[in-house]
């Protein structure tokens, strides 16, 4: 199953039970220290089946608490978060459109792991980006992640 | 006018099934031609596969696995959005809607020898109606810079028609709404439907008669 199901969403806010489903992937981000993403972005956001980890995955409990009905952050353990990424659009067209990927993974999920370095690594206009570009984004991912 | 509504919760007792409802009745009420896309109800499935990604250029090879679904983009002139906002942006399954329905050749035409940028495919929809719920207030959700919003009203809103009327409508800290605030909500979307689908709220009509 790719998205949040009826009965997921029901007990989505059981603590007791909602990790159930995809145990084997809170025991593993709850485990980490650092969090890597790679992804293409397509029509300005994740794709589907990204969308689908962070829906069902970043469960309350896990990525979150809600303290008197506030998010706090509890995936503290993430102390480093690298994105990288590639866009068809444009940076200009990008920036137009507000970027939304760049925004979920700079605001709202570096704030509930409180990370202290981020990194997002994105190439622009894949359609028409040439051979040179493409090799000096790898080089660039290279030297960052080498410093990661 | 001819409707498609895309419409995304697992739960049919979800308080966005009312807002689907109102968004309905307006439309019926206009007498528009509708077609609903309910993505939990048709099990769509939302993950754009490897053979669809290695074929996603091959128009229109492309449209095959999503054949019905792309007739109806092309029928429509108006297009509305109901779904929750879940991590400031759009169900995996609204996204993956997007991802492998919105093809190329139908949503948007790829460069060519003659045009040097994407352009714009989805130029026959005039109206674009977005209506959300989110966890989250009004005011984190704008710190966050309202992804989801900012991918349907932009991210899709560039490939429509331009000078397209648009109207959008958000229920915010859903986990705390209460029966008035989800009715004044539902009322609102009422209003919101009658300036997309052109007909004048009641209270214009009293104050123009």
């Amino acid at each position: 199953m790719d998205t949040l199901t009826a009965a997921e969403r029901r007990f989505y806010h059981d603590l007791a039970s909602n990790t159930a489903p995809v145990q084997s992937y809170v025991d593993r981000l709850q485990q980490a220290q650092a969090l890597v993403l790679v992804f293409p972005v397509w029509n300005y956001g994740f794709p589907a089946i990204l969308k689908g980890f962070f829906d069902r995955v970043f469960l309350p409990g896990v990525s979150f608490r809600l303290v008197d009905g506030k998010v706090r952050p509890n995936l503290t353990n993430i102390r480093k978060i690298a994105a990288v990424t590639t866009y068809g659009g444009t940076r200009l067209k990008t920036f137009l459109a507000g970027d939304p990927p760049r925004r979920v993974v700079s605001r709202s999920i570096r704030y509930v792991c409180q990370a202290e370095k981020l990194r997002y690594l994105a190439l622009h206009d894949m359609n028409r980006v040439t051979d040179a570009q493409r090799a000096a984004h790898l080089a660039r991912v290279k030297a960052e992640m080498e410093a990661f | 006018m001819r409707a498609l509504v895309v419409y995304c919760h697992p739960d049919p007792g979800s308080f966005n099934a009312a807002v689907r409802d109102v968004v309905l009745e307006k439309l019926a009420g206009r007498r528009a031609e509708v077609r609903v896309h309910d993505l939990y109800a048709m099990g769509f499935s939302p993950v754009l596969t490897a053979p669809e990604w290695s074929g996603y250029l091959d128009c229109p090879g492309n449209l095959v696995p999503v054949t019905g679904l792309v007739t109806d983009v092309r029928w429509a002139d108006t297009l509305i959005f109901v779904y929750p906002t879940w991590w400031y942006g759009l169900p995996a399954m609204l996204k993956g809607w997007l991802d492998r329905v919105l093809l190329p050749d139908v949503a948007f035409l790829m460069p060519d020898a003659t045009h040097k940028n994407i352009r714009p495919g989805l130029q026959h929809i005039k109206r674009l109606g977005v209506f959300t719920t989110c966890g989250a207030s009004r005011w984190l959700t704008l710190i966050v810079g309202a992804p989801g919003k900012r991918t349907l009203l932009r991210g899709v809103g560039f490939l429509l028609r331009p000078g397209k009327k648009t109207v959008f409508a958000a229920h915010y800290l859903m986990d705390s709404s209460t029966p008035e605030s989800r009715s004044r909500h539902l009322a609102r979307v009422a209003a919101r439907m009658d300036r997309l689908t052109g007909r004048p709220t009641p209270q214009t009509d009293e104050v123009s008669a």
